[in-house]
């Protein structure tokens, strides 16, 4: 190995160590524990393949490829459902047990995808609003807006939702 | 972002987080075995699957002829329309593996239009913005499949004990089904790809004004980044990167053809490359052919530790 590779899989794999377990809850939000070794791998196989362009603050990135593999994970599970259900068989991939606050998983309910995605990148991944913006792929200053918006429709629903233990919605993205 | 300074409703979120990241997961024996397998993995291209931020770029097809004067005639006869990409977000273009490129570094360039079908751009600056979408075309089937060279992909697969014995009758047994003619035709079917920046949703997308290319291809020249339309583009080399065109407030929304389009192209690709429908042969061959393609670039493969028996021989 020529030592500038030897560089870069030393920085690998310090990022790596940092950023795994980041990258694995990312996943686990949002298709369940028992995908998410396979979706923080394949996300970190694609990372280093793509070491050559890999920023100087990797996470935001990595939650970008995490979310790829997230969508390919969900179009694939899709495809899956519908061969399940054309076969009457029982769904077989649960996703993690929603959060305990039934009121917060209620609104979180009614909100649409890419509302969830930006509330869930700062509330659970706790990026700045700055970082958020790189892994959904749009400006910071749309991205406030976006986050605006979809902060006060969440608010609207939190204070319309009445809690009922246990009655709650999935909080994973397994759409 | 520390969650005690988040405001009322999204703090009351961030305690609901279902699931805590475990910060010394990465160094747990599993994952540093993983890391392990990462590393010793080859260099390669991104996948044809990678997905841009805000963009589903899908390959869809790939398709080629057996002969190599055959591609020139499709180029002058277009007998089946694969120049010509009705979509606007889509482009359709060939790959020549004969031509190797440099793909500049920039993530994200600025693009002044130079010519009905050139662009000049710099990585910063002003002009149309475009981000990279892959970092490196390449000939979508490798130059050296053929049977001999899947038989003996196979045969190491089965030495390192990354396939069974049975799977190993079933995959040998597949690749003896299809003609010889088979190989050169798939091998060229590699050049001719499709890649769709898709920007929308509920059928729709968005799509640049008039006259600006939605994905280019680019390759470094010194110090400045050559680029041309993808559309239409008959011999993107190897090695060029592709961009996107960043949206802005004057793209418009038109409806997205859908799949079936891209789909019915693709068959008469197909027929128009082979004479003829895959066969069934084929389609197996095709499916194994995936399928271990797409045991190597899945996670599972880190944990399992298999490696592609037909490398690279399933792009689309």
């Amino acid at each position: 190995m020529d030592p500038a590779e030897h560089e870069r899989a030393e920085r690998f794999s310090s990022i790596f160590g940092e950023s795994y377990g980041r990258v694995h809850a990312y996943a686990a939000r949002r298709v369940g524990t028992d995908s998410a070794d396979d979706i923080a791998a394949e996300t970190m196989l694609i990372a280093w393949r793509r070491r050559d362009v890999l920023p100087a603050d990797p996470l935001p990135w990595l939650y970008g490829i995490a979310r790829n593999v997230v969508a390919r994970h969900h179009e694939a599970a899709a495809r899956g459902q519908r061969v399940v259900r054309s076969l009457a068989l029982q769904r077989a991939d649960a996703g993690t047990e929603p959060g305990e606050d039934a009121a917060v998983a209620a609104a979180w309910a009614t909100l649409g995808a890419r509302d969830r995605e930006l509330l869930a990148l700062i509330a659970w991944e706790e990026l700045p609003v700055r970082d958020a913006a790189r892994v959904l792929g749009c400006s910071a200053a749309v991205c406030s807006v976006r986050l605006h918006r979809a902060r006060r429709r969440f608010e609207r629903e939190l204070a319309r939702s009445v809690p009922a233990p246990r009655a709650v919605p999935d909080l994973t993205e397994a759409s | 972002m520390n969650n005690s300074r988040l405001p009322g409703g999204l703090a009351r979120l961030a305690r609901a987080n279902p699931v805590i990241a475990e910060a010394g997961r990465g160094r747990a024996p599993q994952a540093q075995a993983q890391l392990a397998r990462i590393l010793a993995s080859e260099r390669e291209a991104p996948s044809r699957r990678w997905r841009p931020r805000r963009r589903r770029v899908i390959a869809i097809l790939i398709v080629a002829t057996a002969l190599t004067g055959c591609g020139a005639a499709l180029r002058v006869a277009d007998p089946f329309g694969f120049w010509s990409s009705s979509t606007p977000g889509t482009a359709r273009f060939g790959v020549n593996p004969a031509a190797h490129a440099v793909a500049p570094r920039a993530s994200g360039i600025r693009c002044r239009l130079a010519g009905a079908k050139t662009l000049t751009c710099t990585p910063g600056g002003r002009g149309i913005r475009y981000f990279m979408i892959e970092a490196r075309t390449f000939a979508g089937v490798p130059a050296g499949f053929s049977r001999a060279s899947a038989l003996r992909d196979i045969a190491k697969g089965l030495a390192g004990g990354q396939i069974s014995a049975k799977g190993a009758r079933a995959l040998r047994a597949d690749l003896i089904a299809v003609p010889a003619s088979f190989f050169p035709d798939f091998r060229e079917l590699g050049r001719f790809q499709t890649i769709e920046a898709q920007v929308g949703s509920n059928g729709t997308e968005r799509i640049p004004p008039h006259g600006v290319p939605p994905l280019i291809a680019c390759q470094q020249l010194a110090a400045a980044i050559d680029c041309r339309t993808l559309n239409g583009d008959e011999a993107t080399p190897v090695g060029a990167a592709v961009y996107a065109a960043t949206p802005e407030r004057d793209w418009i929304t038109v409806r997205s053809p859908g799949p079936k389009a891209g789909f019915e192209s693709s068959q008469r690709l197909i027929i128009a490359v082979f004479g003829h429908p895959f066969t069934p042969a084929e389609v197996r061959l095709l499916m194994d052919m995936l399928r271990y393609a797409t045991v190597e670039r899945s996670g599972g493969a880190i944990h399992r530790g298999s490696a592609p028996i037909v490398r690279g021989s399933a792009s689309g």
